[in-house]
């Protein structure tokens, strides 16, 4: 079963959101509340976290894309990526 | 219900010591080893350049800031290049901000808003600029701000203009914006002879606006770094 990373509501009103720095890679094993990126807006710098534990299935942003609120940016697996 | 803040004031000291001292409390409130905390502290000549910072706002080489004792330093808070330097004070909050039921962009709102109340008592008329972040006075910058939140706590913050010497914000575009001054108290014509009361109102004002109750403890940086 794959789980939907999604950009949280961290700023309303922000015009830009930008993912500036994936700290995981296809197929990583996180945890739950492990940062996952580095997302920020004008003044603004957060880290988005897994919200279970499970493995990287796939990062659906590049960095530096700008994204909104609520999109899907990643998908979380509860099985091992086949090598 | 109030929360209780510790403070710990690092007075002058070194950006990347102080940022080694914030890291450390920042993982250690993360796993509950210590509790809330607000950080105080004076740089050296330092320009730091936000997640949001372009490389044309630098307006000296890096060799003429060696030369001008100024150092410079990347990090990972939002917003774009600023300066730090004595006569600056930087105050950053290790918060858990969901304990006190803020959005980020509230807590952002909330940090200018403990500077327009400091601000305040030293008859000076801080104010908002619309679209625009940080504490003003007319068109002048008085205190930027810029934080980063990791599992749901703060760092970074607030740095208000006390005394700085302004002519260093010269060889830079402050925060990327083109067309606005900086100010400090002491350009307004407010001198800040106790530093310890200074904070203190600070605590007072920021005790008032996010429900904390903050006290002093004894520090010793070498405990952390």
């Amino acid at each position: 079963m794959n789980t939907e990373v999604k950009v949280p509501m961290f700023a309303e009103g922000a015009t830009k959101i930008q993912i500036r720095q994936w700290m995981v890679a296809v197929g990583d094993n996180v945890k739950a509340g492990d940062s996952l990126c580095e997302a920020t807006t004008d003044k603004i710098s957060i880290y988005i976290e897994a919200p279970i534990s499970g493995y990287v299935k796939s990062l659906l942003v590049e960095e530096d894309d700008t994204v909104a609120i609520d999109q899907v940016i990643a998908l979380i697996s509860d099985e091992p990526m086949e090598k | 219900m109030s929360f209780i803040i510790q403070t710990l004031d690092l007075g002058r000291i070194d950006y990347r010591k102080a940022y080694a001292i914030q890291e450390k409390i920042h993982q250690d409130c993360y796993e509950n080893r210590t509790q809330d905390t607000i950080i105080f502290q004076e740089n050296d000549p330092i320009f730091t350049l936000g997640r949001n910072s372009s490389q044309d706002h630098l307006l000296r080489s890096k060799e003429e800031l060696i030369d001008l004792g100024i150092d410079l330093e990347y990090v990972d808070r939002g917003g774009d290049i600023t300066y730090h330097g004595p006569g600056q004070l930087v105050i950053s909050p290790i918060l858990h901000i969901k304990n006190h039921s803020l959005s980020v962009h509230q807590y952002l709102r909330n940090l200018e808003e403990t500077v327009i109340r400091l601000l305040r008592k030293y008859a000076i008329d801080g104010q908002r600029i619309a679209g625009m972040s940080g504490v003003w006075v007319g068109s002048e910058k008085i205190a930027a701000v810029g934080i980063a939140v990791q599992h749901g706590i703060t760092r970074h913050g607030i740095a208000i203009n006390v005394s700085p010497d302004l002519t260093h914000f010269n060889y830079i575009i402050p925060c990327g914006i083109q067309d606005k001054g900086v100010t400090s108290l002491e350009k307004l014509g407010v001198t800040i002879t106790d530093q310890k009361q200074f904070k203190v109102d600070y605590l007072i004002e920021f005790d008032s606006i996010f429900n904390t109750t903050t006290h002093q403890i004894q520090f010793d940086k070498r405990e952390v770094v």
